[in-house]
């Protein structure tokens, strides 16, 4: 056979082989074409960069899939949602609140009202105050800095206007770790996405908080709270015990860790924040490695290669080079719809019956009150001999 | 010889109880347009009301009792899902016992729910109000306090016989939903920068709602008793703006 191109270059590498004793030439030689960088389409095609090679599972248009994790797995969850997948969500507002203002207040947003959860020791913190492991302290909540109301600790930012009183939130609170407990018990696959290593600790609880006291509410005392920057062993541990636990109620769940490519918005380490990214990223993806590689039924989506190769040029980030723009969610669940699914995206999950049937009864009800309303304030000013 | 500009009091049913406490007596420092019955400055289905038609020179202070019954279109009847929220003092209201299974909406994600059914009905008219009259002397006055007594709405159901088979909605819970419904036109008039009249504490029994002797005879409206509280806070409220 004519070689007219350098061996390397050629679509099928064929090096010399030893047939009677089975021997390549050199080890690469025979590997596949994503181990290469020089085969890489995506360095001239970026929106054509797939880095998943095997994917572990295919999705059913009803498989219930429970998101939880950074702001990053915000993305993920709205559009699962969009696009018709079975995105479980478990914490609703009663029927009778509108959709915006449910939508406002957090309901939706993730499979339950947990908020962001940028650590793995959070997660499973919450998934042991979920199944009751651990108790919340009684009267363990914040003042707001801004507003008169109080705030949950384990979910600051959850509610515009916050709670109005101590036992409001800790009732909501109570519902919402059902709703967490309903949502891990009922998953068939749980995407996690891990945010941060960067955490602030309760001292005498040991609880992780997703905010510095004082940000938004509470006070920072030094005595009361510390700051933890996790390690790796530290992460690795808190993430496998969070995946346990939850398969302690629900063996059969499915798990798929992403890392949220979102570099952090303030470091505490005395050092530059893009430094403490990397170092944060560069443990949160070997955590999320060592997990996969060592439990069953768990894997790695490559969202953060996605977002953060250099085939895209810097397009996937918005103008402060933090946030991602949604050419780059796009990218990201375009590869997750083609490797993990086979049905066509597009196609809407119905509604449930009973969430249906429930809102044609608040609107009915609504509209049967208004007009009984309507009737008695005419009747008023009949009664007054002026109509 | 100039003419002495009066006060206006506009709105739907619940001015009719400050007409019928001026009834007795000739009064001409005020006008009162009950809505309901002019057609022809109302078009209740466009939520329109004809301003133009009102000749705003005659009016020194303006006083708003637009529309005013959500936290009753809401709260009377039981709603098929029942629900709890927060309150201040008493943590939730009502509150859940062992053999009740309520929903709660957090109090904060309850008056969002009012504020956006109200703004393009009733906060939508107020809107239009200020912007027809201005600012300067113009104020809310809110609705009367919800009748809490359940022997008064089943001897009085009225138009709500029917529905009242769902249960009237616990006292506690209606009467924080019009806490909420307060602040909610609280807020409008504080945005808008004009003034707001409470219900008269004199009007209110021990649990918030209205006394008996201040209710008319139906579940939701009050009388000529009332009225005329209101109809002093008016008045009081022009000679301190005058």
């Amino acid at each position: 056979m004519k070689i007219t191109e350098p061996l390397w270059q050629t679509k099928f590498v064929i090096g010399w082989i030893d047939m009677r004793n089975n021997r390549r030439s050199n080890p690469y030689l025979g590997l596949p074409r994503y181990q290469f960088w020089k085969n890489e389409i995506g360095a001239t095609e970026p929106s054509q960069f797939d880095p998943v090679v095997q994917p572990a599972f295919k999705l059913q248009k009803n498989t219930k899939i429970v998101t939880a994790g950074s702001c990053f797995a915000q993305h993920l969850a709205r559009r699962l949602s969009e696009a018709g997948f079975n995105h479980l969500v478990t914490e609703n507002a009663h029927p009778l609140v509108s959709k915006d203002v449910a939508t406002r207040h957090n309901y939706g947003v993730f499979s339950a009202r947990y908020g962001n959860i940028y650590n793995s020791l959070q997660f499973l913190q919450l998934v042991e105050r979920a199944i009751g492991q651990v108790k919340t302290p009684t009267g363990f909540a914040w003042k707001s800095n801004a507003e008169n109301c109080y705030l949950d600790p384990f979910r600051p930012q959850i509610q515009p206007g916050g709670y109005v009183s101590i036992q409001e939130m800790e009732a909501d609170r109570e519902a919402h770790l059902s709703a967490t407990l309903e949502a891990i018990s009922n998953a068939e696959l749980f995407v996690f996405t891990l945010g941060l290593t960067e955490a602030w600790v309760h001292r005498q609880t040991g609880f992780v908080l997703p905010l510095a006291p004082g940000v938004v509410g509470g006070k920072y005392e030094e005595s009361e709270f510390e700051f933890k920057n996790f390690t790796l062993e530290e992460t690795v541990d808190s993430l496998r015990g969070a995946i346990r636990l939850i398969r302690s109620v629900n063996p059969e769940v499915e798990f798929l860790v992403t890392v949220s490519p979102v570099p952090l918005n303030a470091t505490y380490e005395n050092r530059h924040v893009f430094v403490s990214t990397t170092i944060s990223k560069s443990v949160l993806r070997l955590a999320a490695e060592y997990v996969c590689n060592s439990e069953d039924r768990c894997s790695y989506f490559p969202s953060y290669e996605i977002i953060t190769s250099p085939f895209s040029r810097g397009a996937y980030y918005m103008s402060d080079c933090r946030q991602v723009a949604d050419i780059g969610v796009d990218h990201v669940m375009r590869v997750f719809f083609d490797n993990y699914t086979t049905e066509n995206p597009s196609l809407a999950v119905n509604a449930s019956d009973d969430r249906v049937l429930v809102d044609r009864v608040q609107q009915s009800h609504a509209i049967e009150m208004q007009k009984a309303i309507n009737i008695l304030c005419d009747e008023e000013s009949i009664s007054d001999g002026r109509k | 010889m100039k003419r002495q500009k009066k006060a206006l009091l506009i709105g739907m049913s619940h001015v009719v109880a400050v007409q019928k406490s001026l009834a007795k007596q000739p009064f001409d420092w005020i006008d009162i347009i009950d809505l309901n019955a002019r057609e022809n400055l109302f078009n209740n289905n466009t939520n329109k009301i004809y301003w133009s038609k009102i000749d705003k020179s005659y009016y020194s202070n303006v006083f708003l009792s637009l529309r005013g019954q959500y936290h009753n279109v809401m709260g009377l009847v039981e709603n098929p899902v029942p629900f709890s929220t927060g309150e201040c003092e008493k943590g939730l209201v009502p509150a859940v016992s062992s053999a009740e299974s309520r929903i709660l909406i957090p109090s904060q994600v309850l008056q969002d729910h009012i504020d956006n059914e109200i703004s393009d009905l009733q906060l939508a008219l107020i809107d239009q109000a200020v912007e027809y009259f201005g600012q300067h002397g113009t104020a809310i006055v809110n609705s009367p306090p919800p009748i809490l007594s359940e022997k008064h709405i089943l001897e009085h159901p009225g138009i709500f016989r029917a529905k009242l088979r769902n249960g009237i909605t616990p006292s506690s819970l209606r009467a924080r939903i019009y806490e909420l419904y307060t602040n909610v036109i609280e807020n409008r008039a504080k945005k808008l920068g004009i003034g707001m009249i409470y219900a008269p504490e004199d009007s209110r029994d021990a649990d918030g709602g209205l006394k008996l002797e201040m209710r008319s005879q139906d579940p939701t409206h009050a009388n000529e008793n009332y009225g005329a509280l209101v109809a002093d806070q008016i008045r009081n409220w022009v000679d301190r703006h005058a």
